[in-house]
């Protein structure tokens, strides 16, 4: 039960792009259409799950060595190489979807919500249990939240938006609603 | 402190020899130049500084204005 609440805390209520803000960047500029959302959506999962897993291992060797303070560098180098190993594979296996995220896949390296969860997950003293757990969470929510948002953004460029709030203003409107709809849901657990 | 040293070297090799392999990773036929195929849409959230105004971009503000 502890580990349903740390999945649905993670994914809906403290959710990262609407509770923590983090992520911002592909959630604005990758939310254009459903496709290359969520296939945005399911590349930082994949990364998500593959940094924590190494944060993990690499974060009781700092600590055993005595070189706590190197881990921000560390972490950010493990998240930089996962990207550019998944920018290669993406690149040879799955062309239309390399063309679709373009210039956004490796920017995945400087997504914070990446970083933010490495960071969360070691501060917390998560096992791995609970870090696998509560990185899914993350990365399910991240995939859900920029897929309803390139939904709702994909209906609104039939809508009759009024001129001066036609693209990114009333994509930031629709973001807020959502951040508020999302944060109704606090109660639950 | 030499830990952390050697520590940040071997992460940094590696990163530079993924790097390297990523960039000799040909690119798929359909995306050869992304940039290049970018004919702009004035869209702030996009990082490309390659915001053209197209005609097709022009018309559509046209449009917009009738």
């Amino acid at each position: 039960m502890e580990l349903i609440s740390l999945f649905f805390a993670a994914a809906v209520i403290n959710n990262v792009i609407l509770s923590q803000f983090l992520g911002i960047c592909p959630f604005l500029g990758v939310s254009k259409k459903t496709s290359g959302a969520l296939g945005m959506g399911a590349a930082v999962m994949l990364v998500l799950i593959i940094t924590s897993i190494i944060s993990w291992g690499l974060s009781t060797l700092l600590v055993e060595q005595g070189i706590v303070y190197m881990d921000i560098i560390v972490y950010i180098l493990v998240i930089a190489t996962t990207v550019q190993l998944l920018e290669m594979i993406i690149k040879k296996f799955f062309p239309s979807m390399y063309k679709t995220m373009g210039v956004y896949l490796p920017l995945i390296t400087t997504n914070c919500a990446i970083l933010g969860t490495a960071i969360v997950n070691i501060n917390n003293g998560h096992t791995f249990v609970e870090l696998m757990t509560y990185t899914v969470g993350i990365g399910v929510g991240f995939a859900l939240v920029i897929w309803l948002f390139s939904s709702i953004r994909m209906r609104l460029e039939e809508a009759p938006v009024p001129k001066g709030f036609k693209g990114i203003p009333i994509a930031l409107i629709v973001a807020t609603v959502m951040a508020i709809a999302f944060s109704s849901l606090s109660g639950m657990f | 402190m030499i830990t952390a040293f050697v520590l940040f070297i071997v992460l940094a090799c590696i990163f530079l020899l993924v790097t390297y392999l990523n960039q000799k990773t040909p690119k798929p036929e359909s995306a050869k130049d992304i940039i290049a195929e970018c004919g702009g849409c004035n869209n702030i959230a996009c990082g490309n500084k390659l915001k053209v105004k197209t005609e097709a971009w022009v018309e559509e503000q046209k449009k917009n204005k009738e």
